[in-house]
């Protein structure tokens, strides 16, 4: 049976070996005081000791391997197809690394968003990586159709990559390439146009394919409706046994979501996501695991802060 | 206060410095080291003991580096350190030799033997040969026998070198190249399928020769006692410990051998000489560190402490210097949980009188009891009420539970339970008037307050342990130091983790509870056996802590603070026998008796009780009252894995007996007793 005592050795081996030190002990405790031992019935504390347990950390490391997978599977393999495909299937690795060697010089790598975002941020890691040249990696303001000069237009440029690190219900997205990719396209229309996150839902996919006008989309890391914490599927609670209720739990993040984030209790558009990366927390994520204190709860302390974006 | 390092990291002996070895140092029992280890006598050693018990510490602390850093801490000359010290240990890890190399693979036994015995030769020479080298540097008087040391160890070899080496490095280069050589063909035996090699000594000659030789020429070195530490004899095959004992039957002055070994790790006392085997008292004489070091309670809470003491100061851990007793036992905060103190009290939500969960409980059994016409003289609520209120003592929940326990008793015993509460009231105010008489309430006081502290806690829905402070640490560590680390070192890390300011005024319950739990956890795991076997141990070992648990937590404990069993070992199945010896070897099992007659059976029983590093899984006492005498077929079945459901029933059983209304008895026989309440009202 899973207990108070089992969950925090739990959580502190976690701690340790994924989540980066990112919770020591008094800010879980500080998180905790917030919960109710006993609210209704409901023992808070317990609950959301195990909704954290299962929380999926991506630390730095693990972020750039995702990195490496997204560059090796999205960007090097179909580009080696190609070429291969282009050639009668050749074997000649000599033909196939130059071939490769000029595709990837007509191939720019971008960041979603603009230079301050999470997606533009990842950049910098996966040029390290991969040992990718700076050349290829360029601003939004370089793109054909933004600017005059010819630098990383049709004469130069093939593929235009996009990548970003979570795409979770694809509003951003879906936003963002009814600007950026119909630019491209007016000023190269023979330009491949990709958009490639680290993690997306299976649901934003599907949804970005249809209403977004990118050529290819895919993601490292496809999260199934199963990673939403409380779907009638969720694996978190595929195999417990009480005291450990997904009710008892969604009853607990709803009412302190809601006090915290009376737009989005579960998280954004309610996604439900117990998701968090070095870099920042989605909003996609509960809201009780980032959320910082406001009047209603001042005493409040988040476990995994996240980073707000201010729109003005 | 303590800084936020954990002076405890390291816990194994071989992943510490020589520096570290040194430093971290403690003898047993003050100076007797030497006594236990006696590094200048030429009768071989073998040391054993559990994992983690210092064997390597040990080892490492007797051989040649560290003695070169005492040397120099001294500022004496290695020749002069080495015949002030009278001995020079030449220490190996025989796990090192990835012996299991030498078997198999198309070969005869004969053939890996030969090739065995000439590997460890040229692998103990180049030892030897490491240290003259290391020597020859600063002492003029071995560089001047160099050259005619370097003819007369080559005149060793039966088919010697061809262009005779001048000094120490050129003969060490030669044994490793011939040592690569055989590396070679043995790793790619599989594919060449023979060997090329040829065998250029003879068992022994370069072991026991070179130090002859170095006795006979360098005068610092004639008292000198060469002592070959062979570490991890159980990495090796039954044949090779085979050749090593006959090396220590056939061993020659001035060599002699330090073997350290676990409990297990021994296969074989046979030699090639004869087939004869080495005795224990003629060819070796034994240590085994961890049942020294737990025979003499006294003695191991001294080394522990110190072992203690000597990291926090070597450590920088404490910002108080220097670390006294005190100042340790004042890094853990200890819950004063006596009947007289408060926290009990507190820790259990400082309950309104008489509401508390243990008379809830109460109340319900005696209510159920009641109506089934089970609680002896119990007629009406108002009887009932009365025996709650004589259990009462306010602010005293350990008193109240002792009150509680001595109810249960006297209901088993089939007494008027009225009538036994209002006696028990009496006695509880009669403790309390002068708690230091000698009386019955002050010995039960004394021998359940453990187990009914543990009881109130679980009651009041507090899964907290119950071990505080350096002394339940010492004690569970049962004489295994590295447990004792580890222990510590869980508990330091939970400090750290959970403390948010720079310095650790005193380490919480909490961090001690989570520690000693992990430690249990990690105890279990690193001691397992692998295999059919391993799994029997481990399930003999945890049924038996859910029966000792099941005594804890019941409302009649047949035995105080239950941790051991007794047996008629020579009763149990062999298959039995054989795997208690193994829970033994790997410390699940601490044999507290060898065969002493039981006074109330006149039978000869064996005593053991499960190690008190695993206490905190099951919630177990750490210290040993009381002793469960179980029949041998009971100890068969619990060591049966294959006998679930026929444990599960014992289980049952042996959890009636200590449960009321019914205590275990058939029905017919209680119902027969408590026919009508006035049989028993009129009978006392």
């Amino acid at each position: 049976m899973l207990d108070e005592d089992s969950l925090r050795r739990k959580i502190r081996r976690l701690d340790e070996a994924v989540w980066e030190r990112r919770v020591p002990g008094h800010s879980l405790d500080d998180w905790l005081n917030s919960f109710s031992p006993s609210n209704h019935g409901i023992d808070e504390r317990l609950q959301m000791l195990y909704l954290l347990s299962n929380f999926l950390y991506f630390g730095v490391r693990e972020i750039r391997h995702l990195l490496r997978v997204l560059f090796g599977d999205l960007c090097r393999g179909p580009i080696l197809r190609e070429i291969r495909v282009n050639n009668h299937d050749t074997i000649d690795l000599d033909l196939i690394d130059r071939s490769y060697a000029v595709a990837l010089g007509r191939t720019r790598f971008l960041g979603v968003g603009n230079p301050s975002e999470s997606g533009v941020h990842l950049l910098y890691y996966f040029r390290q990586e991969n040992k990718l040249a700076p050349s290829l990696f360029i601003n939004q303001i370089q793109l054909p159709g933004v600017t005059v000069l010819e630098d990383h237009g049709p004469k130069h440029v093939d593929r235009y990559i996009f990548i970003d690190d979570l795409c979770a219900t694809g509003d951003q997205a879906i936003d963002y390439s009814q600007w950026v990719v119909q630019t491209i396209k007016r000023a190269h229309s023979k330009a491949l146009v990709a958009y490639f996150p680290l993690f997306a839902t299976t649901s934003a996919l599907k949804r970005v394919r249809r209403e977004a006008n990118f050529d290819r989309v895919a993601s490292v890391v496809e999260l199934d409706d199963t990673f939403r914490c409380f779907a009638d599927n969720s694996r978190f609670y595929s195999d417990v046994d009480a005291p450990i209720s997904r009710d008892a739990a969604r009853e607990t993040s709803l009412y302190y979501g809601s006090v915290l984030c009376p737009r989005h209790p579960l998280g954004y558009r309610e996604s439900q996501l117990a998701l968090g990366f070095s870099h920042n927390t989605p909003d996609n994520t509960l809201p009780i695991f980032w959320e910082e204190p406001n009047d209603l709860l001042p005493t409040w302390n988040p476990v995994f802060k996240r980073y707000s974006k201010l729109y003005s | 206060m303590l800084r936020k390092v954990n002076p405890f990291r390291v816990t194994k002996a071989v992943d510490l410095s020589d520096e570290e070895i040194e430093s971290l140092w403690i003898n047993v029992g003050g100076n007797d080291a030497d006594t236990l280890f006696q590094p200048k006598s030429l009768v071989p050693i073998l040391l054993m003991g559990g994992k983690g018990s210092g064997k390597t510490h040990w080892m490492r602390y007797y051989s040649y580096p560290l003695q070169l850093l005492r040397h120099k801490s001294e500022r004496l000359a290695p020749l002069a350190g080495l015949s002030r010290d009278g001995y020079i240990g030449i220490y190996v890890l025989l796990g090192g030799l990835n012996s299991e190399r030498f078997r198999g693979r198309g070969q005869s036994g004969e053939v890996w033997r030969s090739l065995f015995e000439y590997y460890f030769e040229l692998w103990l020479a180049q030892e030897l040969l490491h240290i003259l080298l290391n020597m020859v540097q600063e002492e003029p008087s071995l560089a001047a026998v160099e050259a005619g040391l370097c003819d007369e160890i080559c005149a060793l070899f039966d088919d010697p070198p061809h262009d005779i080496p001048k000094n120490f490095k050129g003969l060490l280069d030669w044994c490793a190249n011939a040592q690569r050589q055989l590396d070679s063909e043995v790793n790619n035996v599989l594919f060449t399928k023979s060997f090329s090699t040829r065998i250029r000594v003879t068992r022994g000659k370069l072991i026991f020769g070179i130090p002859k030789l170095l006795q006979a020429r360098v005068a610092e070195l004639q008292r000198v006692v060469f002592s070959y530490q062979l570490d991890e004899f159980e990495n090796i095959s039954e044949q090779q410990q085979k050749y090593i004992n006959s090396l220590v039957r056939e061993r020659q002055a001035p060599s002699t051998f330090r073997i350290g070994s676990r409990l297990y790790g021994v296969k074989t006392y046979q030699t090639y000489s004869d087939d004869e085997e080495n005795r224990e008292g003629s060819e070796f004489d034994r240590v085994v560190l961890d049942h020294r070091l737990r025979q003499d309670q006294r003695q191991w809470e001294e080394f522990a402490f110190r072992l203690i003491q000597r990291r926090l100061e070597v450590y920088g851990a404490l910002t108080d210097a220097p670390v006294s007793y005190d100042s340790v036992e004042r890094i853990f905060e200890v819950p004063d949980y006596s009947w007289s103190g408060h926290e009990l009290f507190k820790t259990i939500g400082s309950p309104a009188v008489g509401q508390a969960p243990h008379f809830k409980k109460l109340e319900e059994k005696l209510g159920h009891a009641m109506d089934g016409g089970s609680a002896p003289g119990l007629l009406n609520r108002n009887q009932l009420e009365e025996v709650l209120r004589c259990m009462i003592v306010e602010g005293r929940p350990l008193l109240e539970k002792i009150n509680i326990l001595l109810l249960y008793q006297e209901w088993a015993r089939g007494h008027s339970l009225p009538r036994a509460a209002a006696a028990i009231r009496d006695k509880a105010a009669e403790f309390l008037r002068d708690p230091r008489a000698r009386t019955s309430y002050a010995t039960k006081v004394q021998h359940f307050a453990s187990d009914m502290t543990a009881q109130l806690l679980r009651e009041a829905g507090k899964r907290q342990p119950l071990y505080f402070g350096i002394k339940a640490f010492i004690r569970m560590s049962e004489g295994l130091p590295r447990t004792l680390v580890v222990t510590l070192k869980n508990i330091w890390d939970w400090a750290i983790y959970k403390t948010r300011e720079e310095y650790i005024d005193k380490i919480t319950q909490d961090a001690q509870a989570q520690g000693v739990i992990d430690s249990s956890e990690w105890f279990m795991e690193t001691m397992r056996k692998p295999g059919h076997f391993g799994t029997a141990i481990r399930t003999g070992i945890e049924r038996f802590a859910r029966l000792f648990e099941g005594n804890r937590f019941s409302d009649k404990p047949t035995e105080c603070s239950l941790l051991g069993f007794s047996v008629r070992e020579r009763d149990l199945a062999d298959s039995t026998k054989e795997l208690i010896l193994m829970a033994e070897q790997r410390s699940f099992l601490i044999k507290i008796s060898h065969g002493e007659i039981d006074r109330n059976t006149q039978e000869r029983l064996a005593k053991f009780q499960l190690n008190a590093t695993l206490a905190p899984k099951w919630n177990l006492p750490i210290a040993r009252r009381g002793i469960a005498p179980f029949s041998p077929e009971d100890i068969d079945l619990i060591f049966d894995p294959d006998r679930n459901e026929q444990f599960e029933r014992l289980n049952r059983s042996w959890i009636e007996r200590m449960t009321a209304p019914n205590f275990g008895e058939s029905k017919r026989l209680r119902a027969a007793r408590q026919s009508g309440p006035g049989l028993f009202e009129h009978s006392k």
